[in-house]
């Protein structure tokens, strides 16, 4: 039975069969015209789908610098809005509006950049920053997002720096009760890496779970009225004249992507008057 | 040059003026069944004897598609067609295999086999072949109710004609 089919194999009269019915498509589509349209027509139809999709996926390839432009952007409009003077100071939100008396405004500068490693499940947290002193980060700056401050800037290379999260046990913050303006230190037991705990506010301070939190602004990392988050709960621990409270963190640190360093302009002029007094 | 090849040659160009001279001719004339084509010569391809190679077959079928072509100003199709009947020609053969087998030097006629053996036989590689003629000929599925009508249609007269061939003139070879 077999042998009736084949002096050839199936597999080369399958090729001849592709290769004559190939010629039969040239010469189709060459020589008539209806057929020829429609091949043509079907053919702009799939390269268009191929070209559509092949500019999707560059597109998401461009996110990551229109992302970054972005990003600068709006540093850019942060820091003018944060620097003029003229204005009352008004950080991040509509629902925060720190005014201060436009003398005591602090120039910061604001310098965005990518988060590039993170951490939360240690003990001691520190995440890392895409620029470094080559692009004007130093030490002992403030980091912050639109939601509230994350960390502080450690350790610097050339283009690289390492940050202490807010999650770090070592960690401490000066923040005060927007509404009253009771202050008190924020620091992190290492469990829950949404919520802080805050201490030293006084017994005789009036507490309301829902209270913002802002920077108190007594350091020069982070100028007065950032959001940090708000009040989740607090107690007395009896024998104790400082309330034991629990922060809920405005950022959820976890999932960190896009930061601003504050950088303080004024900074040098300050450490210089502070090492006066110290030298004396 | 045997007797079996000459006999062939000349079946073939008597089958393909037939289509070109009369068949052609009917169709452009008939304007009540517009989409009906009496295909008759693509029984040369289906009476080729079995001891040819599907190669072969193919090769005769693309050329006497593309000589059909060259009247029917429609260069490709018929010769599409054509290459695509040879090639599963003995597909045909293999499904409906008599219980002895084939011999060699067999054409698959309904003097060798029985007539309803080649009433299937022609019947699957007619009902396969209107089908690729009108798809190609279409060139797209987007008329696929058209391109069925058509393929029922043609088909069916078709094999009328054929069948008639065969009952009367009864070939050997």
């Amino acid at each position: 039975m077999a042998s009736f089919f084949g002096n050839f194999s199936r597999f080369g009269s399958v090729l001849v069969f592709l290769f004559l019915e190939l010629i039969c498509l040239f010469l189709i589509v060459q020589f008539n015209q209806k057929q020829r349209d429609i091949w043509f027509y079907s053919g702009s139809l799939i390269s268009g789908k191929f070209l559509e999709m092949s500019n999707q996926a560059g597109n998401y390839f461009y996110l990551s610098s229109v992302a970054d432009s972005i990003a600068n952007e709006n540093a850019l409009l942060l820091e003018q809005i944060t620097n003029d003077k003229s204005l009352p100071l008004l950080i991040f939100s509509d629902t925060l509006e720190v005014q201060i008396d436009t003398a005591q405004t602090v120039r910061y500068e604001l310098l965005p950049s990518k988060v590039i490693n993170n951490s939360i499940n240690k003990n001691r947290n520190f995440f890392t920053l895409d620029k470094g002193s080559a692009d004007g980060i130093a030490p002992h700056m403030g980091i912050v997002t639109p939601k509230g401050v994350v960390g502080i800037v450690r350790q610097v290379s050339d283009n690289y720096s390492v940050a202490m999260s807010l999650l770090n046990s070592q960690m401490r913050v000066s923040v005060a009760i927007k509404r009253t303006g009771y202050f008190g230190t924020m620091s992190w037991q290492g469990k829950n890496p949404l919520v802080m705990d805050l201490d030293d506010i006084p017994k005789h301070a009036d507490l309301i779970v829902g209270d913002t939190l802002i920077t108190s602004g007594y350091s020069a990392i982070f100028p007065p009225g950032l959001q940090l988050g708000i009040l989740r709960d607090f107690k007395i621990e009896p024998g104790s004249n400082f309330y034991s409270a629990r922060v809920e963190l405005g950022e959820d640190i976890s999932r960190l992507n896009y930061i601003y360093v504050l950088k303080h302009l004024e900074k040098p002029e300050i450490l210089e008057l502070e090492t006066s007094i110290e030298n004396e | 040059m045997n007797n079996a090849v000459v006999q062939n040659v000349i079946r073939g160009v008597a089958f393909i003026l037939i289509q070109v001279l009369i068949l052609k001719q009917m169709e452009i004339n008939s304007s009540w069944l517009h989409f009906m084509s009496i295909l008759f010569y693509p029984l040369f391809i289906i009476l080729l004897p079995l001891r040819y190679s599907t190669i072969s077959v193919m090769v005769i079928g693309f050329f006497t598609g593309l000589i059909v072509d060259s009247f029917y100003h429609s260069m490709g199709i018929h010769a599409a067609s054509c290459v695509f009947l040879a090639f599963i020609r003995p597909f045909a053969f293999t499904i409906l295999s008599p219980r002895e087998g084939y011999s060699v030097d067999l054409s698959p006629t309904a003097h060798k086999l029985s007539f309803p053996w080649f009433v299937r036989f022609s019947g699957l590689l007619m009902l396969s072949f209107c089908f690729f003629y009108f798809s190609v000929e279409a060139f797209t599925f987007a008329y696929i109710g058209q391109i069925l009508l058509k393929t029922i249609v043609s088909f069916f007269f078709s094999m009328i004609l054929i069948l008639a061939f065969m009952m009367i003139f009864n070939p050997k070879e």
